[in-house]
């Protein structure tokens, strides 16, 4: 029988320390920014029941869930997104009748099959929703603080794109097809694919210059520039509603000082379902997957009983990190200020914690190694210096990049303190 | 400026691709010479050439490890990832069917638990899922499908035919059209926005050339 014990299973992975350093820095990152945009951390279980996720809109398909069940027999799920368990909370918990409310989160979702992942099953979303406000201030915000987040990251050269799905549905409406002619309609157009465009309205009875624009929707995407000179009367007002949103949002975005991060793509269909109105994609290079996304959901919270207006987002951190490392080739994590060796293990508890009291990350050596195999622990554990304390309670700090040694007494040593400047506290510097 | 890449799927495909794209003005000289490299660059207008495997292209420009990629559709459809189909290159023109004996003409949706034999099973299926909504047995094979009828592994197959001369040699028959397949130009989701401005003008030059 084939034993599994070494290995995770598929699309799962550990977390080696360095990795999972620099993954936790990110996280913090981008909650400090989420913080001071004014959205409070919230949590929720990583099991949810399954009907949560059986909604009207914006269902998530059953095969992508992690399902099992509990000693009743109900069905839970591993959540395979977050937004939903959120707008229970929200609908069910925190109705007090004050508006707009702001939540952030960071944590694992799980999908089987997952196109925004790469092929990784279980992967991290840091993420905000904004209930309770409608219109294209709130909008623009929610995009605003994706920016944010990104950039205190310290992602290069990235492009929010953003749609309205209202826009697509207008003009769907307009054109008189079935639902499920809109839905292949939908995947020709989220695949850019102007020829099956034309060749599906062919037979269909569709307004002439309608079906040349819905061929033509493919390649309008790039600048505020593709918004200007559409035809009011040709589209009908519900799609001109979603355009002028779509222009208000950015217009605002670029008085915000956002103009180069943002862009438009009028043909921006994807996932369509949970979505009432704008809709939002970042993307960057070196990777080709979004690192986020996002966009407007008034229908979700109405599943769980409150109907609120809603618009969110969500950060694929590990996407991130994955872009991150290849476009800054990664920094190295320091180690530990100082490794402590000493006869007496007391001494040097003593020692690391007057360092640790001092703010310094200490390490107390545990093998009686002393010399060049203590060196050779530091140096690959990328720790600054070494402190070794004789038995007559000498003390010798050596700083390993200056390759400089002080020395002491072990009584000098304990009374600095942080705003010592003798020549032995520089040395820990 | 960064390159832009572009994978070809090897073979008769990738020398076709390369007159589109010498015709487009890009230098593809090294890509001529008769060698066993498998990246080619053209400096003067930043491009790279990869060539891989045609099942592998869809996996290199979803991951954006290529931006554009030229493969034929039955490539596409069996992979079925997410990318930008932007063009239909005309080019590799064949038909995926449903072929077996004769008899069956018409009758193919008498038989319950019908065997497929197929190398393209992921097409097989969401054909007998999605389109014909009914349950039929996989067979998968790596070659000469047609023998699969034959032999009675299967009632019918699910295959490319360009002449139908294949099948016709071997006492079968198309029954059932599933869809077209030509080559196809895909462009990765990204890199299509990255470097809208390139790509876009080099859609634009195959577009017209096509029209001729």
């Amino acid at each position: 029988m084939a034993d599994w014990k070494l290995y995770t299973p598929e699309g799962t992975q550990d977390v080696l320390p360095k990795q999972c350093a620099y993954k936790a820095e990110l996280e913090a990152t981008i909650a400090s920014v989420f913080e001071r945009f004014g959205y409070h951390v919230a949590e929720t279980p990583i099991l949810q029941f399954y009907d949560a996720f059986d909604t009207q809109d914006g269902k998530i398909p059953q095969e992508m869930m992690y399902k099992f069940f509990d000693a009743q027999g109900r069905i839970l799920v591993l959540r395979p997104d977050i937004t939903t368990c959120f707008a229970r909370m929200m609908a069910s918990k925190m109705d007090d009748g004050i508006y707009p409310k702001r939540l952030h989160y960071c944590g694992k979702v799980f999908r089987y099959i997952d196109e925004f992942a790469s092929g990784q099953r279980e992967f991290c979303q840091a993420g905000i929703e904004l209930y309770g406000a409608d219109g294209d201030v709130a909008d623009a915000e929610v995009i605003a603080c994706a920016i944010e987040a990104l950039l205190a990251a310290g992602l290069e050269k990235f492009q929010i794109e953003i749609g309205q799905v209202e826009f697509y549905k207008g003009i769907i409406a307009q054109t008189g097809l079935t639902n499920e002619e809109s839905e292949i309609l939908c995947g020709f157009i989220d695949k850019k694919d102007a020829l099956a465009i034309s060749e599906f309205l062919k037979g269909k009875k569709v307004d002439e210059k309608l079906a040349a624009f819905l061929e033509e929707l493919p390649t309008l995407f790039g600048s505020a520039d593709i918004l200007s000179g559409m035809d009011a009367a040709l589209l009908g007002s519900r799609a001109m509603a979603a355009l002028n949103n779509l222009k208000n949002v950015y217009d605002l975005l670029c008085a915000y000082g956002y103009e180069e991060y943002v862009s438009i793509d009028l043909s921006l269909v994807q996932g369509i379902n949970r979505y009432t109105g704008i809709i939002f994609k970042g993307i960057t290079h070196g990777i080709g997957f979004s690192v986020c996304s996002g966009g407007r959901y008034n229908g979700l919270t109405g599943e769980f009983g409150n109907s609120l207006s809603a618009v969110g987002m969500a950060i694929g951190t590990d996407r991130l990190l994955t872009v991150l490392t290849r476009q800054q080739n990664g920094s190295d994590t320091l180690g530990a200020d100082f490794l402590v060796s000493a006869t007496n293990p007391a001494t040097a508890y003593q020692v690391v914690t007057a360092l640790r009291d001092s703010g310094y990350c200490a390490e107390q050596a545990l093998s009686d190694e002393t010399g060049d195999a203590l060196l050779r622990y530091a140096e690959a554990n990328n720790i600054q210096g070494i402190i070794t304390v004789a038995s007559d309670g000498k003390i010798k700090i050596y700083n390993i990049s200056l390759d400089e040694t002080h020395e002491t007494d072990l009584e000098t040593f304990l009374i600095h303190d942080e705003g010592c400047n003798c020549d032995a506290c520089h040395g820990k510097d | 400026m960064d390159y832009i890449t572009i994978a070809l799927a090897k073979g008769r495909l990738a020398d076709l691709t390369v007159d589109l794209l010498e015709q487009a003005g890009l230098n593809v000289s090294e890509m001529r010479e008769k060698s066993r490299k498998l990246i080619f660059t053209d400096e003067e207008n930043k491009f790279k050439f990869i060539l891989v495997k045609a099942s592998d292209v869809p996996t290199y420009v979803e991951y954006g490890a290529a931006d554009i990629g030229v493969v034929g559709r039955d490539t596409l459809l069996e992979a079925g990832k997410d990318l930008y189909e932007v063009i239909n290159l005309g080019f590799g023109a064949c038909r995926m069917a449903v072929a077996g004996p004769k008899e069956l003409a018409g009758h193919l949706d008498e038989i319950h638990n019908m065997r497929v034999a197929t190398k393209y099973t992921q097409i097989a299926k969401n054909y007998y899922h999605l389109v014909k909504k009914q349950s039929v047995e996989i067979i998968k094979l790596h070659g000469s499908v047609e023998l699969a009828p034959l032999v009675g592994l299967s009632e019918v197959i699910v295959d490319i035919v360009e002449s139908g001369k294949t099948l016709k040699e071997n006492g079968l028959e198309v029954l059932e059209e599933i869809c077209d397949l030509s080559a196809r130009f895909v462009v990765n989701r990204v890199s299509m926005k990255m470097e809208a401005q390139r790509i876009m003008s080099l859609v634009h030059t195959i577009q017209e050339l096509l029209k001729q």
